[in-house]
């Protein structure tokens, strides 16, 4: 067979585009059953038949900060209770809020069978990625607890903190999902791009490196905007009040990013399912 | 009220395939200063409807017949509202549900029960009302214990039970069928037919595709016929079939 060429009909009416993309966020925030059941599905998918089951999230990261958290103390020569948590917490923080940005390569990808079958807002699978990332998190905070009760970090008021900078990178994740989303089904190869970066950009953010001890480095890393994400998450689990310039850099992201993420999601969000 | 209402309904199926050979060629061509590659600036567009225009209301059972590639499942996913129409009206009226081919929208890993709650709320259903259609599926399917089992397990027969029982539990008002049919037994289908029939009693609509003569004489009372996006024939099933006739004639 060949395919015959036509000239492609102009595109639709685009009166009331950004209200129906508002109602796909609302309609699809009110079907919280169903990506509450997608979102354990997803949980559970990697670990069917396992003994331990979702526990190896908590476990596989209790044993990388066991070894790595041994070694690098030696490699920094820092003692074990100050290092420890910082990794443990900068680790979590990091896997946190770039998974959330990995994850657009499957947000939509992954649900195909369910976005060609049903008539189902497309931001069902966006709350589904959020929330099944903060249950991964809840199970890393499970470990970094015990390495924090270990080591004995300090607990607070600015440990409460954690709440207000989840919500905010949690808010910045749904824009990023939804961008990521969008693009990485549309064009295959930058879900690989991606991933390459994020692994140069684990070496440059300080996660496993302290920034304090370089010499006039944290006037370098605040230029990352990573950083700011890392520190309004792990600032508060070590204990410790993030700096106000990292609040500010990650609203300001947010207020930018819904702002390019919006128009797209409204213009492309019902061509998508040609993309799948 | 239940109706379905298409006026002049066009769609394009964008070709992403080809699309993104067309961008590498013309990335190489602009790189290499037109050495290598080829400029194609034209998008490929598959016009899988045209000018559609077509109104149902309650009770009608209409069979949408056609060759491969005609436009019958873009035209039901068009009217379930997964695609959008490019041009022209859509309006439907009604709680749809839909019975794709096989597999769409089933997780062939998770077992028959889990399957039905997921589908259940991917149909907007509270898990009290799922619970409440769960015994009904458990008795119309016959599959007892296999549905505490992956449906991966499941025969072709088996799935097409449980799909079938799944779309058909709670009373739709608009039952959309794409290529269903076949690997059910004869059983089955007469069972199958016994609840449709009690679907498009309960003053429904039934929009069934399907290869199957006997299917779609058993169950429409009217038909369509599609061909490369339009609708060439529009009337009772017997004369439409004659047209079908013909056009399986001119392309064989």
């Amino acid at each position: 067979m060949t395919i015959p060429k036509v000239e492609a009909l102009p595109s639709v009416e685009t009166a009331g585009r950004a209200s129906r993309a508002l109602e796909d966020l609302a309609s699809g925030l009110m079907q919280w059953r169903l990506w509450i059941a997608l979102a354990g599905r997803d949980i559970q998918r990697g670990y069917r038949g396992s003994f331990f089951g979702h526990v190896w999230i908590a476990l596989s990261l209790g044993i990388f900060i066991l070894i790595v958290g041994n070694i690098y103390t030696l490699v920094f020569e820092i003692d074990a209770a100050t290092y420890v948590p910082f990794l443990c917490s900068g680790l979590i923080a990091w896997r946190f809020m770039t998974s959330l940005i990995l994850e657009g390569g499957s947000v939509f990808l992954g649900s195909g069978g369910f976005i060609k079958g049903f008539a189902i807002p497309l931001s069902v699978f966006l709350y589904k990625s959020i929330l099944k990332n903060v249950i991964m998190f809840g199970h890393y905070l499970v470990v970094y607890v015990i390495v924090a009760a270990i080591l004995s970090v300090p607990v607070n008021a600015s440990t409460l903190l954690l709440i207000p900078g989840l919500l905010i990178v949690a808010f910045n994740g749904l824009w990023m999902l939804a961008l990521m989303g969008l693009i990485c089904t549309r064009f295959r190869d930058v879900e690989q791009l991606v991933s390459s970066v994020m692994i140069l950009l684990f070496f440059v953010t300080p996660v496993l490196w302290p920034e304090n001890r370089v010499e006039q480095m944290r006037e370098i890393v605040i230029f990352n905007p990573f950083y700011h994400f890392l520190e309004i998450l792990r600032d508060p689990l070590l204990g410790q009040t993030p700096d106000p310039l990292s609040w500010l850099v990650t609203l300001g992201i947010a207020v930018v990013g819904v702002a390019v993420t919006f128009p797209l999601f409204a213009r492309f969000r019902t061509r998508l399912v040609f993309w799948i | 009220m239940v109706a379905v209402q298409l006026r002049n309904v066009s769609l394009d199926y964008p070709i992403y395939v080809l699309e993104a050979a067309r961008l590498r060629g013309n990335l190489l061509h602009r790189l290499t200063f037109g050495k290598l590659g080829e400029r194609r600036p034209e998008r490929r567009v598959v016009r899988a409807l045209l000018d559609i225009s077509l109104t149902l209301e309650a009770g009608d059972r209409l069979g949408i017949i056609g060759l491969n590639g005609a436009g019958k499942t873009t035209l039901l996913q068009m009217i379930a509202g997964v695609l959008e129409p490019t041009l022209g009206m859509r309006r439907v009226e009604g709680r749809i549900s839909t019975l794709y081919n096989i597999g769409l929208g089933f997780d062939p890993e998770v077992s028959g029960y889990d399957n039905i709650r997921l589908r259940g709320l991917f149909m907007g259903l509270t898990p009290r009302e799922i619970d409440a259609i769960v015994p009904a599926i458990e008795d119309f399917t016959e599959l007892g214990e296999f549905l505490t089992l992956p449906i991966r397990t499941y025969s072709a027969g088996m799935q097409v039970r449980l799909a079938f029982a799944i779309a058909t539990s709670v009373m739709p008002e608009i039952l959309i069928m794409d290529e269903w049919l076949g690997a059910g037994d004869a059983l089955f289908m007469a069972k199958s037919k016994e609840r449709m029939d009690e679907i498009v009693a309960a003053s429904s609509m039934l929009l069934l595709a399907s290869h199957s003569e006997s299917l779609i004489k058993d169950n429409c009372d009217k038909a369509i016929l599609l061909d490369r996006g339009r609708i060439l024939e529009h009337g009772d099933v017997e004369s439409v079939y004659r047209a079908y006739g013909r056009v399986m004639a001119r392309a064989g």
